[in-house]
């Protein structure tokens, strides 16, 4: 992975650089003391990971996360620990405190790495947070972590949310096709659950809010696969 | 932080005023005689006496008020004989006051340790002395413009700027190990941003945090490894 060092701080960028080459997958290409140059070289270069410091004169780390369009990940590297909730509303891969231990940043790098391959594996959509659906002919916003399930109704999909049901006219086929497969699964022809919703499954049922599921023996081994147990 | 430098000898009066040099913030002044001593006492409110024990040749112990003293002198049985009427050996020194001597001093009198933990820098360093080198040319390079600013802040009384600043030295003082000075700074910080207390008192507080950021300089030069 390619990435940048954004610190108004030489003692920190030199550590940082010196922690990247520690890690076989990082190559650090560049160093900033300045976000704004940082920009510039970002609209011209491919990067796929920034260090960003948050408190630099003139420009905050905060102030580049608003500026960059198609940000590419980012783990803060900052003495400040006030920030941390702030910081994951821009989408940060990570937060780490400094002086950067070693062990905290191979920590970091390599939630990075994962998650990039994760999404490789799950194709192009998935790192898409989001999907539209066509509601009495308005295009409606649908966050993936508030969809609970979806249940097939004749021509309609109805999608369940934990606040609201939206009735799609589609069918579970277009949705199998267009949701992403790692937070996704076809558990009954009838059903579409949130693998990130699911309570408990028992037998051949999931339980998902208050609702139970009903799970298709063709469908279970499936299930079961995607599922993170031990 | 004032010192009292009482010394009769011109050439060891010029080689104190510059070694003081090299700790800024230290202001020191002289005296050649027991007399002028008393005399600069009574009007300046100085915070060490470095005395020499023989003044125009004659011997002289006299401290006066609550000034904490420190002896000097040439000869060292003198200053065992010293130490022997029980003057604690922390506040007798050998001449040629060395840099060291000095250091000392202004660490009993700051309470703070600059003695750094280089643990994070080693970690990182796998060894590599060269990049040890140069995070502390980094350090020695950036330092004395922090200090500037925390300093031209505080005189002008503006409390937010001053916590930023302290904030700013803090990532340093922790990647250099510096713990003594990282609770000193963060409690000042903390109370610099919410206010918590008057401008003269957080410059009271503030000084004997300049001084040792003075003497984490100092510390670091010597342990570069050339």
């Amino acid at each position: 992975m390619k990435c940048i060092i954004i610190d108004d701080e030489k003692i920190a960028r030199a550590a940082l650089k010196k922690l990247c080459e520690k890690v076989d997958f990082l190559e650090s290409v560049a160093e900033f003391n300045n976000p704004l140059e940082a920009i510039d070289f970002l609209n011209r270069e491919e990067i796929d990971l920034v260090f960003l410091d948050i408190h630099m004169p003139d420009f905050s780390g905060f102030d580049f996360l608003s500026s960059v369009k198609n940000v590419p990940e980012v783990i803060i590297t900052t003495s400040d620990d006030n920030f941390g909730v702030q910081a994951f509303e821009y989408d940060v891969s990570d937060y780490i405190l400094k002086p950067v231990s070693t062990p905290r940043f191979i920590k970091a790098v390599n939630k990075v790495r994962d998650e990039r391959m994760s999404a490789e594996r799950n194709g192009p959509d998935s790192k898409e947070k989001h999907i539209f659906i066509n509601v009495n002919s308005r295009l409606v916003r649908l966050n993936y972590d508030d969809i609970l399930f979806m249940e097939a109704r004749g021509d309609y999909v109805q999608i369940q949310t934990p606040k609201k049901k939206h009735l799609v006219h589609a069918t579970m086929k277009r949705f199998a096709e267009k949701l992403p497969p790692n937070r996704f699964v076809q558990v009954h022809r009838s059903y579409i659950v949130n693998i990130n919703k699911i309570v408990d499954i028992e037998d051949n049922s999931i339980l998902i809010a208050e609702e139970i599921i009903p799970i298709s023996r063709s469908n279970k081994e499936e299930l079961l696969n995607r599922l993170n147990t031990i | 932080m004032q010192i009292l430098y009482v010394e009769d000898d011109k050439f060891d009066q010029l080689a104190f005023k510059r070694i003081l040099k090299k700790i800024p913030s230290i202001s020191v002044e002289i005296a050649t005689s027991h007399n002028e001593m008393r005399e600069k006492v009574e009007v300046n409110a100085y915070d060490i006496i470095i005395r020499d024990i023989y003044l125009n040749g004659a011997k002289n112990l006299d401290t006066p008020g609550n000034i904490p003293v420190y002896f000097t002198s040439g000869s060292k049985p003198v200053l065992e004989q010293l130490s022997k009427k029980s003057i604690d050996s922390k506040f007798l020194l050998l001449k040629p006051i060395r840099l060291q001597d000095v250091q000392k001093i202004v660490t009993d009198y700051t309470n703070i340790s600059t003695e750094p933990d280089f643990s994070q820098i080693d970690e990182w360093a796998d060894g590599d002395e060269h990049f040890k080198n140069e995070l502390i040319t980094y350090y020695l390079d950036e330092i004395p413009s922090q200090i500037q600013k925390i300093e031209e802040v505080a005189l002008e009384g503006d409390l937010k700027k001053l916590a930023d600043l302290l904030h700013a030295v803090l990532t340093k003082l922790r990647t250099f190990g510096f713990h003594d000075l990282v609770n000193k700074v963060s409690k000042l910080e903390y109370n610099a941003r919410n206010n918590d207390l008057a401008m003269s008192v957080c410059n009271q507080r503030l000084e004997p945090i300049i001084i040792a950021l003075h003497q984490t300089r100092l510390t670091l030069r010597t342990k570069r490894i050339t």
